[in-house]
C-alpha cells in the first residue's frame, strides 16, 4: 500500500477528518502535516495524541506554530520548515491527501 | 522532474491560505521541482493584477516573481466571470483557463497535489 501524507489546515475545533484519516492510513506508512490553525493540535496533549493514534508521524509547520506562540504539548510532533514540507510531500510519502 | 500541483480555493487577503500556497511553491521551485497552481473559487484572486494590500503579503507580486522560475498559474474562467474579473486583468504570464482543460492536465501530469481550501 502506498505511503500517505495527510494535510490539514483546520483547527482541532474544525477538524472532523480523524476517522477518515485513521481508516485511510490503516496498513500504510502515514503522516499528517499541519498548517495554519491546525498547529493548535500541538498545544493540546489530548487532541494531539488522538492524531498519533491514527498516523505514525505528525508534522507541524514551524512558521505557523511560532506565529501563534504555542507550547509544544506533544513532544513527538516534528517541527518542519517549508523546504522540509516539500521533501515530505514530494519524496518521503507517495501520496498526499488534504483533509 | 517531479511536479507539485497546488489547488488554491481561498482568496487573497482573506487569511494566510494564499500565502501558504506561494511559500510552498517557492520552496518547491527552489528544490528544482516544477510547480503548477490552479485557482478555483475565491482562489482566482491570486492572479488579479494591481494588488496593493496594506497589511497582508503581496502574493500577486510574489507569484509574478516566480513565473520566470517555471511556475505555471491558471485560474478558473467561470469563477472569474462570476466575480467580474475579465481577461486582461490577470498578472502577465498567468492564465484564465478552465477546470476541464487545465486542472485536468495538471492532475494528469502532476506527481503530488496539495489542496488549500476551507
Amino acid at each position: 500500500m502506498r505511503s500517505k501524507l495527510f494535510i490539514t489546515l483546520k483547527s482541532p475545533h474544525e477538524f472532523g477528518g480523524l476517522e477518515l484519516v485513521r481508516a485511510s492510513a490503516k496498513g500504510a506508512e502515514s503522516g499528517l502535516l499541519l498548517f495554519e490553525d491546525a498547529v493548535i493540535f500541538a498545544a493540546n496533549a489530548k487532541k494531539g495524541r488522538e492524531l498519533l493514534s491514527a498516523v505514525q508521524e505528525v508534522y507541524i509547520m514551524k512558521d505557523d506554530w511560532e506565529a501563534r506562540g504555542l507550547p509544544l504539548a506533544v513532544p513527538e510532533f516534528k517541527i518542519v520548515d517549508y523546504p522540509q514540507a516539500v521533501e515530505l510531500i514530494m519524496e518521503r510519502y507517495e501520496q498526499t491527501i488534504t483533509v | 522532474m517531479k511536479t507539485m500541483v497546488i489547488q488554491l480555493r481561498t482568496g487573497t487577503m482573506m487569511n494566510m491560505d494564499s500565502n501558504i500556497a506561494v511559500k510552498l511553491a517557492q520552496a518547491a521551485l527552489d528544490k528544482g521541482y516544477a510547480v503548477r497552481i490552479f485557482g478555483y473559487g475565491e482562489g482566482i484572486t491570486l492572479i488579479k493584477k494591481g494588488q496593493d494590500p496594506k497589511r497582508f503579503p503581496n502574493v500577486g507580486n510574489e507569484t509574478k516573481e516566480m513565473l520566470p522560475k517555471g511556475l505555471e498559474v491558471v485560474v478558473c474562467e467561470t469563477c472569474c466571470k462570476a466575480r467580474g474579473v475579465a481577461r486582461g486583468e490577470e498578472i502577465e504570464g498567468t492564465k484564465i483557463g478552465s477546470l476541464t482543460n487545465d486542472l485536468s492536465r495538471f492532475v494528469a501530469e502532476g506527481d503530488r497535489m496539495v489542496t488549500i481550501a476551507r
